[in-house]
This record gives structure tokens, sequence and C-alpha cells, in this order.
């Protein structure tokens, strides 16, 4: 193979040829440059009103409309800006037969004035005297202008104005648009008529075919004065308050899509708006007429009058209008003039007029000059998509080579070889090419190849097309995917600096100063900028080498590395020998060399049947699994699910299409880009952060569902985050394992070296993620610095509460009661009412959360292995509930006033377990000193007798004073009759029953000592409370009876002496004496 | 009896019954540790069962197989030494246990068949062997290890095979050696190993803040011995005939040094004469041999 750098001694061509030759103007080359990179246009869209078919090639209208045979012709040519409607129409000025007066009317600065100077210096100082009375100056400043413009255009809404209607009348005078447009505040804030007068000007040169029609921005611009505008009539108030509302609804569709845009949207509702702008536009020509200071009938009268002069040197007319926008304002009056027909009248000579128009202008002008425009000649297509019109002329990627290898021929050609050629007839097939004799040629086409001869360097084809399908326009006002956009954004940059090639700078940076190149386009894949930092240390080579590879390479994500038919080796689409000519390190060192037709590996290309675990692999329920691959169950796991204990989840949930929209979305969000589609990123997120989990040890039941919930996931820069999310940094690590994760989960061909570096990409970017995770765990679940356990306090906290409901005893085995706080709770056998204060006030604290804690544990203690049967990790909460029954203390827990939301729950958890911790240690001595108190004073009332004696006792005695003194305290009585039926009831005055005799156990037992409190909580529990409680109230109510009854018949005596009838004295005396004995005997007994 | 041939177990479900024993003084019985890993509470979900408690077994027989416990009488089990106090201190300690077992023991298959994973994947010069089927994968790895005699036309007989593939995979993944990769199968990265090796060796002054390469990989294959140089290679690729590496670091091995280089928690130090480097082997990067490594950051030990 030869040598490329020895076969290019640098550059074949000067930036001075380049200059002179890439100008984007059509009108800026002189005649044989233009003819030099002339490509022939083919195949645009033809239509005519002449019933004529044409050829559809520049050759073929020509032929049309210069045949002298043609009196009449008016022929539009449709393109986007940029699209080649001045190219065209400059080559057929160049071509046109002589004979004709041809006028050629450039763009120039795109005012009207400006073009009108033109059409007069053009036609020279014989039909000077034709402009004599056609332009007006007006004496006013630019300001004074637009003024009279806003005024004109005031007083025209008005409904009376027009003596021929225009239609809109009503509805103008039904919000009263005159004085609405005419109101002083509205004058001096809308900056709606400054901008038209703006366009008209030309707009400093930078016109570029602008419609100078009111848009919808001039519209939103107008609600926007609503507020400000005093003394407005409420129709108009009421208008601007519609007007308002519709730009706002339209507002966040304008961040993303031009004014032309949405008003071509019918779905979009904004009629007012629609309708104030048609009633505007139709009233500008005539507003802006008197300003531009030419008369309604001026410009029409200069054409007759020129047309009666040239019928009379029997000259036809060529009129070439290189853009009709330059016209506004008297552009109806131009297509009018244009469009008298000789044929129709005898005193006009012959006139062929080709106007160039844009797609936009075209559409609005159509309903009313359709009809009489002959010729309709459209460069460009609508595109599927919509938005601007694709140009026929660079549609393929063949026709862009062919495009630019006329400019590099050019350009290459020294400026006398080409007016020499142009001398000599100008043969589009002679065209000088320094190709042809230059030494280096055959190792210049192996590398950069060439088309029809013409070499392509320094670009190759992939250069051309890459960088033309990659232009875009940051504003969005236009289509660069024209002949324009070509010379300006892929041809300049590069051409116009071979000084960069001979200083080893190529690719040149310019072409990442184009604001056309949209920086992403220029950013290599990580695997691929992988490659680039390990073939190249210095950064401003390494910025070459990305601009080669991004531009110049193939764009697909898969790096080949391949051998062409003669020998060259090319890296990604990049021949060897540009390497060498751009002085630049071959990225090929390394790769597997893809055999010709060969396809790539997938990413997952052998493992149809991996997708659904193997049968065994993951499961439990066999240990001997079959390692046969199975037919997947109906309702199996797609692709990609890998049940693994700890909770992965179940499937890949982000479709095929959603991961190619996020990978586009991924690189974006590398270069520092927000990412669009949050609902497929969370998904993809948790897809992810799934993957990285299961490479903890512990992968955190219970508790990563709350830490890394969508929400909580965030990319860095998706939105506002705080100290509980998870924010994945924009960090190397991630943007290529995101890259290679990506492609993975599409799985995407890929060859052996992309895919080995992607899988290690991808693990390292879960063991990192799985790191990060670990210490959002840690951090959000307050285990630093020390540490607690979650599991243990909420296992403590459960049996606590178990014991203090006397669902289980601290004695009881600890396996009995690890069931015990994981079971549903029943009903409390513990009596927490009539225990001590703090007992009661724990359970209660933990009333409403004891469900969620042991949902959260069982969640906690999962052991899962794949589908088997569960186990449950006691281990992990053994140890702290023996703790527990030894010390009755808590683990140590962080305050619970740490957790943020979302993590309430464990806020809660802490809290109780520190009140836990604070109270449950004495709780046992507490509720144990109140029954030994209990327990002491039913002693005391039953005075060392039995319940069932001692209570027969009191019985007989409130029976018999009951029958001498039916008033003795007859509420007490029946207040202990009701408290004895109860424990009647409860068998306690059957002294054979297990009640008493448990009871009396219980009162009569020795007190003895417990080694720990859990004993003694242990203990307590086994009190007979159930009947202490009731028997205590019923010995005191007993008591009370008693007490009561005496003090009764006391007071009676002390109330009743009588000195009457003595039979009455003797009879209370005996019942007295008789209720007295009664008493005292109880109470001497009692005492 | 080996940690494969119960294959109903997991790291985990060991772990937690060294704890539960730990907690229950040492030793329990049988039908306590049943009742603890699979209590019966009200307002639980059956979720099927296993017959005669198969999944208590076989965690039993994994922890029996590392010798963490012991059976002194029927059904009662004892602990044969302190606990770890996490899972990462576990996973060293199995770690050790597994480096530290002689051929004849039966776990040696466990390192021994990552070991066959690294060198089979030097042979294929990358992992797309992996993408076989289970039984493929496992046949590779199973003719890459040492021979015992086995009848190979009997693949349940295999030292290695596809079986034994699943909890050797939970094994390897816990032990810091591999992952589990999104459409794929177990991948080779024993990065969190390594890193975990040689802050150990660090913290007992085996590795110094700077150290040749040379020496470097001499520690490393006495700690981890199924990398480049260590017993467990060398056995695997003479059973497959691998050629000598030479100066030449393994796919694997340059993988991980390559990641912890760049995540700068060491620092391949590439400048020097040709013959005190190795050469790295596959994909791209900036470093492409190495001299020395040096320990830059305090590193994770647990």
């Amino acid at each position: 193979m030869v040598d490329v750098a020895d076969a290019i001694h640098g550059t074949c061509w000067t930036a001075e040829r380049a200059d002179s030759i890439l100008r984007s103007v059509a009108l800026a080359n002189n005649v044989p440059e233009f003819l030099a990179v002339h490509q022939p246009i083919r195949d645009f869209q033809i239509s005519t009103t002449t019933g004529q078919s044409i050829d559809p090639t520049d050759e073929g209208l020509l032929a049309d409309l210069s045949n002298p045979d043609t009196r009449h012709a008016f022929c539009v040519v449709e393109g986007e800006p940029g699209a080649g409607k001045s190219h065209l129409i400059r080559w057929l000025e160049v071509k046109w037969r002589e004979g004709d007066l041809i006028l050629l009317i450039e763009r120039a600065d795109g005012s009207l004035t400006g073009t009108l100077r033109q059409l007069r210096d053009k036609l020279g100082q014989k039909y000077a005297h034709l402009f004599a009375n056609l332009a007006q100056s007006v004496e006013a400043t630019f300001d004074g202008r637009v003024k009279l413009f806003h005024a004109n255009l005031a007083a025209s809404l008005s409904p009376t104005f027009f003596t021929n209607k225009l239609g809109d009348e009503e509805w103008c005078g039904t919000w009263e648009l005159e004085r609405l447009i005419g109101n002083p505040t509205v004058q001096e804030r809308w900056t709606g008529p400054k901008r038209i007068l703006d366009v008209m000007s030309g707009d400093g040169g930078q016109r570029n075919s602008a419609s100078a029609s009111f848009d919808l921005d001039d519209i939103m611009a107008l609600s926007q004065v609503q507020l400000a505008a005093e003394g407005l009539p409420p129709r108009a108030m009421m208008l601007m308050r519609k007007l308002k509302k519709e730009c706002d609804r339209i507002a966040p569709a304008r961040a993303e899509r031009s004014s032309h845009d949405l008003l071509m949207d019918d779905d979009l509702e904004i009629p007012e708006a629609r309708r104030l702008l048609d009633a505007l536009n139709h009233r500008r020509d005539f507003a802006v007429q008197p300003i531009l200071g030419i008369t309604v009938d001026g410009l029409r009268d200069m054409f007759l009058k020129l047309r009666k002069a040239l019928l009379a040197e029997e000259r036809r007319l060529v009129l070439l209008l290189e853009d009709v926008t330059s016209w506004e304002g008297i552009d109806g009056q131009l297509i009018d003039s244009l469009a008298v027909d000789a044929r129709t009248r005898s005193d006009v000579c012959d006139m062929v007029s080709v106007v160039g128009m844009t797609p936009l202008y075209f559409k609005a002008i159509q309903g009313n000059y359709g009809g009489r425009i002959s010729h309709v000649l459209r460069l460009g297509r609508q595109r599927q998509s919509g938005g601007f019109q694709q140009t026929i002329q660079l549609a393929t990627s063949d026709a862009q080579t062919q495009f630019a290898a006329r400019y590099l021929r050019a350009v290459r050609i020294e400026k006398p070889d080409l007016e020499s050629w142009f001398a000599n007839g100008a043969e589009p097939d002679a065209v000088p090419n320094k190709c042809d004799g230059c030494a280096g040629q055959r190792a210049c086409f192996s590398a950069f190849g060439a088309e029809g001869g013409i070499g392509l360097f320094p670009f190759n084809r992939n250069a051309i097309t890459n960088m033309f399908e990659a232009l875009e326009d940051p504003k969005g006002s236009q289509s660069l995917q024209t002949p324009r956009g070509m010379i300006q954004g892929v041809l300049s940059p590069v051409l116009l600096n071979p000084t960069r090639l001979d200083a080893g700078e190529f690719p040149p940076l310019e072409i990442e100063f184009s604001e056309w190149m949209p920086e992403r386009r220029l950013q290599p894949s990580g695997f691929m900028a992988q490659i680039i930092d390990a073939a190249e240390p210095d950064a401003a080579r390494r910025a070459q080498l990305q601009r080669l590879v991004m531009l110049w390479g193939d764009a697909t994500h898969d790096v080949t590395l391949t051998t062409d038919a003669g020998g060259q080796r090319h890296v990604a689409g990049i021949a060897e020998g540009i390497f060498e000519a751009f002085d630049l390190p071959w990225l090929g060192s390394g790769l597997d060399e893809t055999p010709a037709g060969a396809g790539a590996q997938t990413a997952n290309s052998a493992v149809p049947n991996e997708a659904v675990p193997q049968s065994g692999e993951e499961t439990t329920g066999d240990p001997r699994p079959d390692p046969t691959p199975t037919p997947a169950p109906l309702l199996a796991q797609p692709p990609g699910a890998k049940p693994v204990g700890g909770g992965k989840s179940a499937a890949p949930t982000v479709s095929p299409t959603k991961l190619k929209s996020l990978a586009d979305q991924a690189q974006a969000w590398r270069d520092g880009k927000p990412v669009g589609d949050p609902t497929a990123w969370e998904q993809l997120l948790q897809d992810l952060m799934s993957d990285a989990r299961e490479l903890l040890p512990d992968p955190a039941p219970g508790l990563w569902e709350r830490v890394f919930t969508k929400d909580l996931v965030k990319l860095e820069g998706a939105g506002k985050t705080d100290s509980r999310h998870f924010v994945i940094p924009r960090e190397e690590w991630v943007t290529r394992g995101l890259e290679a994760y990506l492609l993975q989960r599409q799985g995407t061909p890929l060859q052996s070296i992309q895919r080995e570096t992607n899988l290690r990409a991808i693990a390292r970017m879960l063991r990192r993620l799985a790191e990060l995770a670990r210490a959002q765990l840690d951090r959000r679940l307050e285990m630093e610095p020390h540490g607690w356990s979650i599991p243990g306090a909420i296992a403590q906290l459960l049996l606590a509460r178990a014991w203090l409901r006397g669902a289980v005893s601290p004695s009881e085995p600890l396996s009995k009661q690890f069931q015990e706080l994981l079971s549903t709770e029943q009903e409390p056998r513990s009596l927490p009412t009539e225990r001590a204060d703090s007992w009661g006030e724990l359970i209660k604290g933990t009333d409403y959360w004891h469900d969620k804690f042991r949902l959260l544990l069982r969640n906690q203690l999962t052991l899962p292995l794949g589908s088997g049967e569960r186990l449950y990790d006691a281990g992990l909460v053994a140890r702290q509930m023996a703790d527990l029954r030894k010390t009755l203390r808590t683990v140590t827990v962080p305050a619970g006033s740490l957790f943020t939301r979302g993590l309430e729950e464990l806020g809660k958890l802490a809290d109780l377990a520190a009140q836990t911790d604070a109270a449950l240690r004495h709780i046992p001595a507490r509720e144990a000193k109140s029954l030994a108190e209990r327990r002491d004073r039913a002693l005391t009332l039953l005075r060392a007798s039995t319940l069932k004696h001692h209570l027969d006792r009191v019985d007989d005695a409130l029976n018999q004073t009951g029958k001498a003194l039916a008033q003795a305290a007859p509420v007490e009585r029946q207040d202990y009759f009701n408290a004895r039926r109860k424990i009647a009831e409860a068998e306690l005055l059957d002294e054979a029953s297990d009640a008493w005799i448990t009871l009396r156990d219980y009162l009569l037992a020795d007190d003895v000592p417990f080694d720990d409190e859990a004993k003694r909580l242990s203990h307590t529990l086994s009190v007979p409370i159930s009947t202490l409680r009731p028997t205590l109230d019923a010995l005191e109510k007993a008591e009370t009876a008693i007490r009561a009854a005496y003090q009764f018949a006391h007071a009676y005596v002390e109330t009743n002496q009588s000195d009457g009838d003595l039979s009455v004295v003797q009879n209370f005396g005996t019942r007295l004496a008789q209720a007295a004995s009664t008493v005292r005997t109880t109470l001497e007994e009692v005492a | 009896m080996s940690l494969l041939s119960d294959t109903n177990h997991s790291p985990q479900r060991v772990f937690a019954l060294l704890r539960l024993l730990e907690a229950e003084g040492g030793s329990l019985d049988f039908d306590a540790i049943k009742t603890w890993f699979k209590p019966e509470f009200r307002g639980s979900e059956n979720r099927g069962s296993e017959g005669e408690h198969i999944n208590i077994r076989q965690m039993l027989g994994a922890a029996t197989s590392l010798n963490l416990i012991t059976s002194d009488a029927q059904n009662q089990y004892r602990l044969l030494g302190p606990v770890p106090a996490t899972l990462d201190a576990f996973a060293d300690a199995v770690h050790d246990r597994l480096v530290g077992v002689d051929w004849g023991d039966a776990d040696s298959i466990i390192l021994e068949a990552f070991a066959a994973m690294i060198t089979v994947s030097e042979v294929e010069q990358g992992t797309a062997w992996l993408d076989g089927n289970a039984k493929e994968r496992a046949s590779r790895i199973n003719k890459a290890v040492r021979r015992d005699g086995a009848d190979e036309e009997d693949e349940s007989k295999n030292r290695f095979n596809a079986t034994k593939a699943a909890p050797w995979k939970r094994w390897i993944i816990f032990l810091g050696l591999g992952l589990s990769m999104p459409k794929g199968d177990l991948y080779p990265y024993p990065v969190s190993r390594l890193e975990r090796e040689i802050a150990r060796m660090r913290l007992v002054g085996i590795l110094g803040e700077e150290t040749e390469i040379e020496l470097f990989l001499e520690k490393i294959a006495a700690r981890m011995p199924y990398l480049d140089g260590g017993r467990l290679f060398a056995a695997s690729a003479d059973q497959i005939r691998l050629p000598p590496m030479g100066r030449r670091l393994s796919r694997v091995l340059t993988g991980a040094l390559r990641d912890l280089h760049d995540d700068k928690r060491i620092a391949l130090d590439t400048i020097g004469d040709a013959k005190e480097r190795y050469e790295m082997t596959g994909e791209p990067h900036i470093v492409k041999s190495i001299k020395g490594v040096r320990l830059i950051v305090e590193m994770s030990h647990g």
C-alpha cells in the first residue's frame, strides 16, 4: 500500500481559492466559478398551466421558458431558504439566449428600496424616467415610519374603512379593533409593527427570505400589553383577555416549535389569534405602502410603461427575481404586473418572469394568485415528518457527494485555468480536474474516496454526508440540508483552513465553531472515547480524533475493523490512509477484524434460553434440578428477568423502542443536557438499581424499597433533589456504563472487543452504584457512626409489646416468642388497664405502629431463594431478643427526628424504642409493687378468712341491718352485692374452684427474689390479676357498705329520740338494739 | 458432602444460621433451628413447603461443609468458632477458608471453577463463551478443572456441572468475584474481592504503599490463587494447555486492575523498563503495561 502521508504532500488547494469559490450567495461568484460548481438540477417537481410537459431539469426549464415562442410565463421557483432558487435563477440568466431584456433582481439587502434601486439601475438611464413618480421619499425617521404604519394599521381596522370590503369588518367592529390597535399604550408598547418594518428594511441584511407578516409572536407580544393598556373599550379588553388566554395556552408549545409551525397546526385552538392575524396581514400592504412612498398603482404603471416601450423595440422582457419577499408591501402589485399576459392585450411586450418564493410565502399567495401562475417549480418535497421541505437536489448521499465534489474540484483549480476553461466554452464535461495529473491520486482516492474522478480529500464520503445531515439551525427557523448549508456548514469550515492540515490539526477546530454543528454530534460513544483516550495522550489531538471518528466515520455504535478489496484497513469506516494523511494515530490497534459480511456478535447473541432461568437455577424446590433447558412456562418472565434473592425486579419494563431513545438521551445527558421521558428513565433506573442491589451481601429487604423509590433515584441534573434523593452522578463510570447497559439491554450487535469493554463498563457501573447505594442506605438509615439494628429494634419493640399484652411470657423459649412477635395480634390477656400506668402507656404508644413494624420485620427477615419456601433470618434478631429479655433494654437507636420524609416509620421506631428502653425496665418493679399492695390489702380485708367465709359474714350483717333499717346505706349495699355477684360468677366463692385456689395460692405465697427484671415481669404476668381485681373490689365494697350502714344506724339513734308515744319508743329501742348488736359484732370481727 | 452438593442454600442463609447459633449459646437441635427459621405465626402466607425441611438441612450441610458448625450428636449442631460480625467479614472468612482448602477438599471446586472461568476466557479471548446455555458453560468449566477420574459421560458426576452452577454462582457473587450480567449470566469480575484483599494485606503489612508489580502479583496470587500465577489458575491453565502468560496479565486481572486504577483506588505505575513491566490484555485503555502498584486511598477492609 502506498503511504498516503508520502503521497499527499500537504494541501492541494489554497485558502484564497476556497474563499473565492465557497460563496453561499449564488450571485457572488464570477461566472466561470459559478459554472464550475454548477450541479445540474434534476428531478424537481414542475407543473404548468401551458399544457406542455417539461423535462424536470434545469436545461428543460430553460428550453421552455427561453423559447422565442413563449410570449408569457410567470414561473414560481419554490424552495426553502438556501435551497438553490437563486442558483437556478442565476443559471437561467447566464444561459439565456441573447435578444431579450434580462433583468436579474438580486435579494441584495432585502429591502424594497434596495430592490427598486436595483431595478432602476439595471434598466439604465434610458428608462430612468419610469421611476420618477414611483417612489416618493417619505421625510420621516424609522421611528416615525413605525408610528405611521401603526396608525395606518389601526385606521384600516375600522369596519367602515375600505370601500371594497375585506369580509372581516364585522369581526373587527365587534371587538373594536381600531381602538384597540390605536390605543396609545398599545402604540407605545406593542413591537409588532416595528418588527414588520425591520424585516421589510432587510433586517440589517439578515432577512434571508423572511416574510414580513404578522405572526403568533406578535400576537403574544400584543397580549402582554393588556395589563398596561388603559382606556380600552370593554369589548377590546374582552378580546385582549381572550388573546391572553390563548397565548398562555400555547406558550409551552412555542418554546418547542416555531411560530410558523404552530400556526400551521390546525389542532391548535387559537381562533381569536388566528382571526386577528388575518385581519392585520390583510391590511399590512395598505398600511405600509404610504410609508414606502409608493402609490397604490405606481409599480403597476411603471411595468406597463416599460413593457410598452419594449414592445416598440420588439424585445421580450425577462424578469428574474431572486426573492419575492424583497417586494413585500408592494408584492401584490408586482404579481399583478407579472400576470399581465401580452397575448390578451396588444400594447405590452412579451414577458417571462421567474420568481423565487419560499413555501410559506407561496402558500399564502396561492389563493389570490394561483390562477395567474403559469409554472410552478418545486425544489423541495414535503417530509413525512412535517417541518421544512427536503431539498431534492441534495436528497441522497450520492447527490451530496457529487455536489461537494464539484466544489472540491473547483477550489483546486488555479484561477487562470478556470478562466481559460470558461473562455474555451465552459463545457461542463471539460472542467479542469487537478486530480487527473496528481501523483498521489491512487493513494488519495483509496483513502479518501473519489466521485466521478474527483478526489474527496480532505473529506471522505462519510464526512460529507455526516456533516451535512448533522447541520441544525439552533433557532429552528430554517432547514440547513440545502446547498447553502452544504457550502457554509460542511465545505467552508474544512476548506477555508488548509493550513491546519499542514500543521497536523485536521480535521480543523473550525468545524466546532459553527453554530450549525450541534455539540452532541461531535461526542463519540463511550467505547470510542475509550479507544481514543488509549491511543492519544494529547487533549487537542484527541479532539481531532473525536471530530474524525464522529464525522469521517460510519456513525454506528459498532466499532469495526475491516479491510477493503484494495487492502486498505478501515476502522469505524475511516481508512487508515486518512489517519496517516492527518498525522493521527491509527485507532484500529487491538480491534478484531470483522470479516466482510460477517455480523457482529450481539450483546447476548447466544443466550436465548438464558433469559429464563435454567430449571434449577435460582430455585430451590428441587435440589437436583434438571439442567436440560425446559420450555418457558406460559407466564414466564421476559428475557432478562432474573429472580434473585433480594428483590430483583422481575422483568425489564422499558420497551426496546424506549431503550433506543434512552440511549440517545443518555448521550445527551452525558454532554450536560437534561433527559426527557421521565417515566421511562424512572423505570430504567429502577432496573439498574435492582441489578446493582444484587451485588450487596445484604440487599436490605423492606428498607431498600423505601430508600430507592422511583421518585428518589435521579440522574444528576434531572430535576430538583434534596438529601433524600439518590443522585447518580454524571461521571465517566456512569455515562460509559449507561451506554453499555442500554446496548446490552437492546441486544445490539457488537464486535468482540466492544462487547468485552461494555461488559466491564456495566460491571464497573453496577459495582460503584452498589457502593453508593450502600452508603446511601447507611446515611438515610442513620447507620453512621455506630450503626443500629433496625430489625433488632423492631423485634424488641414487638416483643415488649407482646409481653405487656400477655401474648407471651418472657420465660417462654425465645423461638416461641419469635413466633409470637411475628404473629398478628389477638386480644390482650394481661389486662393492661389494671396495670401500672407505664405498662398501659407503652402498649398504647405502639398501638398504631405495631402492624406496620411487624410487616417491615417480616420483610427484613426474609431469606428468599428463588421460588422456594421462605426462611426467616431469625439470627438477625435472636440476639436482640435475648438481650431484651436479659436486660429489658433495647438496642441503641438514633434520634427519631433524624429520619427524613419517606422514612417516618423508622423515626417513629427509634422514638418508640427509646421510650421502651426508658420505661420497660422499670415496669416489672412498679407492677410488682402495685400487685403487692393489692395483695396485702386483700389479705387485710379478708382478716385471715377465706373469701367466701368473709363475705358470708358481711352478707349476714348487711342483711340484718337491712331488715332493721331499710334506709341504711342502700346504695353502698347494692354496690357491694353487684361486686359480689361478679366474683360469684367467677367461681371465686367456690372454694374448690381453680379460680379461687389460684387466687388463694397467690395471696398466701411468700415473696420470692428475682434474678432479673424479665423474670419479675414474667411473674407479674402470672399473677391472677383477673380475679384479684374483682375480689379486691368486692372486699372494698363490702367494707364500704358495712361502714355506711353503721354510720347510718348511729346517726339514726342520735336523731330519733321521742317523748311521745312510749310504745313507739319501746319498739324502736328493740330494733335498734338488735341492729346495733349485729353491726357491732361485725365490726368487732373486722377489727 | 461439599458446598455445591447442597444446592438449596445461600450465603445469607448460612450466615443467618451462624448468628442464630451464636445468639442461642452456640448450639441448637434441629427442631429448634427449624422453629426459628420456619416460624409458624398467625397472619403468615404459606409459600409452599419443602419436604423433610430440605432447605434447613442443606443450609446446615453448607455450614458444615465450610467447617463452620459441627454435629456432635444426631440432630444437634454446634458452632465451631466465633461468628463474623458482618456479612462482609463472613465473606472474608469464607474466602479465606476456600483459599486454604487443599486439593482433596470437596469445596476446592468452588475457586477452581472460578479459576477455570478466567483461563477459559483467556483461551477464548473474551467472555463470549459464557453466552452458551448453562449446560455448555458448566461443561467448559468442568473441562478446565482438575480431573478426579469421574465418568464424564455422566454429567451429574462431574466435579462441576449445571446443577452445581446455581449455588456456585451465589457464592461467587457473594465473595465479590463476579456479578450477574443483565441479559446474561455470571460475569467474572473479581474487583470487589481484589480491592478487599489488597486492603486486608495492607492492613497487616503484607503490601506497602508502593509495590513492584512482580511482588504485587506474587502476593495477590497467594491471597487469590485463582488469579494469574496462583496455584488454582496454574492448575486450570495446565488442564486446558493455556500457553504460558509470560509477562502478560490475564484479561480478568487486567480489567480488575484497570477499574481500580480508574476509580482511583490504586494507581498503576506505567513508567519503567520493558523488562520490569507486565503487559495488560484486552480492551483499549490508557494503561497498557504496569511496573508497579501504588495504594492511593484508604481501601475498604471491613
